[in-house]
C-alpha cells in the first residue's frame, strides 16, 4: 500500500538520534530500503544478501565483504570513497549513497542488535517478514 | 622442494578472488602466493587517493592484515617468478623453486612507456603500484605543476590526485577525446567540464614531443610547437597484459594470456585472471582484455572455483566502470563509447547527463554522470539482453524494478542471489 512507514524506520535505525523527529530534523538519513510504486502496485526492495554478491565482487577498496557465519553482506562506511562501483554492479538497484560532504555508499545491514529488522517492524502490513534458512533473507510480497 | 596444491602469481583482486573461491570449497589443499611486490595486499585503484592525500596506508590494504593466515596461504611477498616450466609445473624464484598442482597467473599489466626524449629525466613517472605513488608523492615538494601523457582513466584520475595536492596539471590526450575507450564525445566533455572548473587544461589532439630538463624535467614541448614549464611529467597512456612468463612456452598468448570460459588456459590445470587475461566478454561475445577491477574478481573467483575441481563458466565479463571527477559520478558500461549505428537516447539536466544505446530494441551500453542510483538495474538490461518494449520511454526517468516485464521481475525478486554464473 506504501505507506512508507519501512523507509521511515530503516532511516530511524540507522541514524545518530534514533528519534524520529530529532533524525528527520538534525540529519538527514537515507533509506537502505526503497518502496517502488506504480499503480495499484508496490513492493519495497532491499539488499538480498546474495550468495555471490556482485557489489562485493566490484567493490574497489574491500568496504564490502560477506559474513561467512551470517550471510550476511556488509559495507563499512569507513573504507568506502565513494565510487559507486557497487552501485553500477547491483541488479537489484539496492545500494543507495549517503548525504553530506563525503557521502558513501549505503546499504541493509539488517539492523545489527536488533532481533527484527526495523523495516519489518515498522511494515503496519506484514508485508515484510523476516525469514531464514534457504528462504531469501527478507521476503518481499507484492502489496498490490 | 615445496608443492602447493594451489600456485598464484600475483596478489591483487584476481588473485583475491581465486583463494576466497578456492577455500569456499578446499579448506585444507596448500596455497603458495607469489608476488613480486611486496605489500600486503593493497586496492591498486586506491593509488591516486593515496597520492592526493586522501587514503591512510592501513585503508590501501584490500583485505586486513591477518588475510594470509585466516586462509591459509603462504605468502612470498618481493619473491618474482622468474620462470616456470609448464610440463614439469614447477616454478623458480631466486629464493628456489616450487612445484604446483595447479597454477593461476594473475600478474597483471605494465604501463607502456612511450619512446620521448627526456623520458628518463628525473621527475618522470608511470602510476601503476603504490610503489610508483610513494616515489611522486615523495617527490611532490619539487612540483609546481604537471603534465600527464593520457586522458584515460589511470591519467585523469592521477591529474585529479595532483590537483587535489595543490598542482597545477596539465593533461594532454592524443585522441580527440579523453576516456575515448569509454565515452562518447558528449559525455567526455561532460568529464573535461569538471575538470576545466579545477582549472585544469585539458589538451586533445596533441601529444608530448619532448621532456627538456638537466637533471630533472623542466619543461615539455607537445608536437602542437608549444612549450610548458613543467616539474613533473606523468606518463599514463595506457596498460599492457605482462606476458614474460609465458613468452615461448605452451600458454597461448593473444594480446593478453588466452582463456576459456573456465578461465584455463591452452594448458591445462594453468588459469589465468585480471588483467593479464584475455577473456570472455559477455556482452560483445568474444574474448578480449579488459582491465576493469569487477572482472578481475569475477575471473579470479571461476578459475579459483575451477582449480578446486569444479565447475563454473565465467559470464560477468563486462566493460563496466564507475568513478568520480572531483566528486562527480560518471559511470559507463557496455558499447558507451560508440557515436553511431545505433539508436541514442540522451538526456541532460538537473540530475545530469545521460546516454542509452539501443541496438535491435536492446540496450547494449550507457552512460550515467551525475544522479547515478540505480545503475545497476540498467546494466542488468544489458547483460540480461531484455527485450526494451514500452521500456524505451521510460529510461530516461530512471527504470525501477517495478518496470520491468512482470516474468523478469518475479524471477528477480523471488530467485534471490545475484550474479550472472551459472550453478
Amino acid at each position: 500500500m506504501a505507506c512508507r512507514l519501512c523507509e521511515v524506520g530503516c532511516k530511524v535505525e540507522h541514524s545518530e538520534h534514533k528519534h524520529v523527529i530529532k533524525s528527520f530534523k538534525r540529519e538527514k538519513p537515507v533509506a537502505r530500503l526503497l518502496v517502488e510504486e506504480s499503480g495499484p502496485l508496490s513492493f519495497a526492495t532491499q539488499c538480498r544478501h546474495c550468495d555471490e554478491p556482485a557489489c562485493m565482487f566490484g567493490c574497489i577498496t574491500g568496504a564490502i565483504t560477506k559474513d561467512p557465519e551470517t550471510g550476511i553482506v556488509n559495507l563499512n562506511a569507513e573504507k568506502c570513497i565513494g565510487c559507486w562501483t557497487c552501485i553500477l554492479m547491483c541488479p537489484y538497484g539496492s545500494i543507495t549513497r549517503t548525504n553530506g560532504a563525503r557521502p558513501t555508499a549505503a546499504k541493509c545491514d539488517m539492523c545489527p542488535g536488533r532481533e527484527v529488522p526495523a523495516c519489518v517492524e515498522a511494515c503496519p502490513n506484514r508485508a515484510l517478514v523476516l525469514m531464514e534458512d534457504e528462504e531469501p533473507a527478507v521476503a518481499l510480497e507484492d502489496a498490490a | 622442494m615445496k608443492t602447493f596444491t594451489y600456485a598464484i602469481i600475483g596478489n591483487s583482486v584476481a588473485a583475491i578472488g581465486a583463494i576466497e573461491a578456492i577455500r569456499s570449497v578446499d579448506r585444507t589443499g596448500s596455497i603458495g602466493l607469489f608476488s613480486d611486490e611486496p605489500h600486503h595486499v593493497y586496492s591498486r585503484p586506491l593509488i591516486t587517493h593515496y597520492l592526493a592525500g586522501e587514503v591512510s596506508e592501513e585503508k590501501m590494504l584490500y583485505r586486513p592484515p591477518d588475510f594470509y593466515e585466516r586462509y591459509g596461504v603462504q605468502a612470498f611477498l618481493g619473491a618474482q617468478v622468474e620462470s616456470v616450466e609448464f610440463e614439469n609445473r614447477r616454478l623458480q624464484t631466486a629464493g628456489g623453486e616450487s612445484a604446483f598442482e595447479k597454477l593461476l597467473i594473475s600478474v597483471g599489466g605494465r604501463p607502456i612507456v612511450p619512446k620521448i626524449a627526456g623520458g628518463d629525466l628525473r621527475g618522470v613517472f608511470t602510476m601503476n603500484t603504490w610503489d610508483d605513488a610513494r616515489e611522486m608523492k615523495s617527490y611532490l615538494p619539487a612540483v609546481r605543476s604537471a603534465m600527464v601523457l593520457g586522458g584515460g582513466l589511470t591519467g585523469l584520475k592521477t591529474a585529479e590526485a595532483l590537483v587535489e595536492a595543490g598542482v597545477r596539471v596539465t593533461v594532454v590526450e592524443l585522441a580527440e577525446r579523453v576516456l575515448s575507450m569509454l565515452l562518447d564525445r558528449r559525455s567526455a566533455e561532460v568529464v573535461v567540464k569538471q575538470f576545466e572548473n579545477q582549472g585544469t587544461r585539458i589538451l586533445t589532439g596533441t601529444t608530448i614531443s619532448e621532456i627538456r630538463g638537466g637533471e630533472c624535467v623542466e619543461s615539455a614541448s607537445l608536437s602542437d610547437g608549444s612549450t610548458a614549464e613543467c616539474q613533473m611529467v606523468v606518463l599514463a597512456i595506457g596498460v599492457t597484459p605482462r606476458l614474460d612468463l609465458v613468452q615461448d612456452t605452451p600458454v597461448r598468448t593473444n594480446r593478453g594470456i588466452f582463456v576459456d570460459r573456465r578461465m584455463e588456459t591452452s594448458v591445462p590445470g594453468v588459469f589465468a585472471a585480471g588483467d593479464v587475461a584475455e577473456a570472455y566478454d559477455a556482452l560483445l561475445d568474444q574474448n578480449r582484455v579488459l582491465p576493469v577491477l569487477p572482472n578481475a574478481y569475477a575471473g579470479g573467483r571461476v578459475a579459483g572455483l575451477n582449480m578446486a575441481g569444479g565447475e563454473r563458466t565465467y559470464d560477468l565479463g563486462a566493460s563496466v566502470n564507475s568513478t568520480t571527477f572531483f566528486g562527480y559520478p560518471v559511470v559507463s558500461a557496455g558499447s558507451s563509447a560508440i557515436e553511431e549505428g545505433a539508436e541514442i537516447i540522451e538526456g541532460d539536466d538537473e540530475n545530469g547527463y545521460r546516454r542509452f544505446i539501443i541496438q535491435d530494441d536492446r540496450l547494449t551500453g550507457f552512460v550515467m554522470t551525475g544522479e547515478v542510483n540505480r545503475a545497476g538495474i540498467v546494466l542488468d538490461l544489458v547483460r540480461e539482453r531484455i527485450p526494451l518494449n514500452g521500456l524505451k520511454d521510460r529510461l530516461l526517468d530512471g527504470i525501477g524494478l517495478i518496470d520491468l516485464p512482470e516474468e523478469i521481475r518475479h524471477k528477480k525478486l523471488r530467485g534471490g542471489t545475484c550474479c550472472h554464473e551459472k550453478h
